[in-house]
């Protein structure tokens, strides 16, 4: 009698060897479509920057503009090739530009910790740290209680003509924070007639901007 | 085929003994001893194959508390980190006025508009138009100076904004540092701090709020004394 030896079909290598590689090229087939879809999730969604940047509150001049904290208006720009400050003359290569602001805390206690200018290019000059700044920094703002004074920026003459002010509270991360942007409509003329002065441009200290009847002056 | 004789019927089919199952006990009581396996080689039974599912079942039951894992890191986001750091829980005063905060009890003495600011020369001192400068005096029993020493003091008006103390806008005035210690060592079991805040003419005051990081967000609200 002959016995049973095995109860499965016989091997077939090749059938076996094939299919071992058809999975293989499924799973690399798989990876490969996982890493395409999460490219392209990635390539479709905003970056870390974008997606935690500020939020630009746009204005013009002589309209109030909030930046949430407090609330800002341009009154003012004017520009020299130097600059006075507490006696101090300083002179720069390029353009200093003064923006004359008036700005208010909406509801507590604030400051301006960040200003910059952007040129047409998108490119961010920070105020100027070579004068103590009237406004920035150390002057707090009360609610109700309107401030206004200069804000200075040393910038390329190229640079200074269609520029817009940002204004922030916090100097040190304006992320996902409100941010205001005002357009300062500066022209290549004005530039060019700031660069040929030769009187300096003298900066006074911040100041209240109410009138006794309690009203807003400026 | 055998042969058959006409007519006659067919032979009946005969099957084989069949051995019984080892250890069947047939009657009348004697046991079949077991047969022997058939000769050839030992081919074990087939095995199952396994599906997907039961193949990978353990990594399966280790996505769960790895999602949960996750979840509980990202619990903790930014906004509520943002909103645990600002005063939002009020401690209000009892019927006497006192305010048990931060290891301290405060009561607010007064808070009337300030008449009796002077220059750094002694000289009475103006304040600016369209404001009003306000004077609250505020009684401190703190065993533990350390406790409030970074202690933050706003004043409330009857709109909910407040204002700092020692503002810009009173720049010329001799004013105490705004503090919540009494500055003597060791401190009196109960002093008075005096501090200046300064709003619009038109906004009425009507509270001081002393707020200490390490309780955030819970706030003391000192309302003027009955």
């Amino acid at each position: 009698m002959t016995g049973i030896r095995r109860h499965r079909a016989p091997d077939r290598p090749a059938a076996r060897a094939l299919a071992a590689l058809g999975s293989r090229l499924g799973i690399g087939a798989l990876l490969i479509a996982a890493i395409a879809v999460g490219s392209l999730i990635k390539s479709v969604t905003p970056d870390t920057d974008t997606r935690e940047r500020p939020f630009i509150r746009t204005g013009a001049p002589g309209e109030a503009t909030d930046a949430r904290t407090f609330e800002v208006r341009v009154l003012e720009v004017r520009g020299a090739k130097k600059i006075v400050r507490l006696g101090r003359e300083r002179e720069t290569g390029g353009v200093w530009v003064l923006v004359k602001v008036q700005a208010v805390a909406r509801h507590e206690p604030t400051t301006i910790g960040y200003a910059a200018v952007r040129d047409a290019r998108g490119r961010l000059f920070h105020a100027t740290e070579r004068i103590a700044q009237p406004l920035l920094g150390g002057r707090t703002l009360q609610p109700g209680v309107p401030v206004e004074g200069e804000i200075v920026f040393e910038v390329p003459a190229d640079a200074a003509v269609s520029l817009s002010i940002r204004l922030a509270w916090t100097p040190l991360d304006q992320r996902m924070d409100a941010m205001a942007e005002i357009g300062l409509d500066i022209d290549a003329a004005s530039v060019a007639a700031w660069q040929a002065a030769t009187e300096a441009a003298r900066i006074t200290d911040a100041k209240l901007a109410i009138g006794p009847d309690g009203q807003v002056t400026g | 085929m055998s042969p058959e004789t006409p007519g006659a019927p067919p032979a009946p089919v005969v099957f084989p003994p069949v051995a019984p199952p080892p250890g069947t006990v047939t009657p009348p009581g004697t046991i079949t001893p077991p047969v022997a396996p058939p000769p050839g080689p030992v081919v074990p039974p087939p095995r199952r194959r396994r599906g997907w599912l039961e193949r990978n079942l353990l990594g399966l039951l280790a996505l769960v508390p790895l999602f949960a894992a996750a979840g509980w890191i990202h619990r903790d986001d930014v906004t509520e980190r943002y909103w645990a750091g600002r005063p939002r829980e009020v401690v209000v005063s009892d019927a006497a006025g006192w305010v048990s905060y931060a290891g301290a009890r405060i009561r607010l003495a007064s808070l009337e508009p300030a008449t009796d600011l002077v220059t750094f020369g002694g000289d009475p001192y103006r304040v600016p138009d369209g404001l009003t400068a306000w004077r609250a005096a505020i009684l401190f029993q703190a065993p533990d100076q350390d406790a409030i020493a970074s202690c933050t003091l706003r004043l409330e008006d009857t709109a909910g904004n407040t204002y700092g103390p020692s503002p810009d806008e009173l720049t010329g005035a001799k004013m105490p540092f705004a503090s919540c210690t009494s500055g003597d060592e060791p401190a009196p079991p109960s002093y008075e701090v005096v501090v200046y805040f300064v709003t619009p003419a038109s906004a009425q005051a009507s509270a001081v709020r002393v707020t200490v990081p390490r309780e955030l967000p819970r706030y003391a609200r000192l309302t003027p004394a009955p």
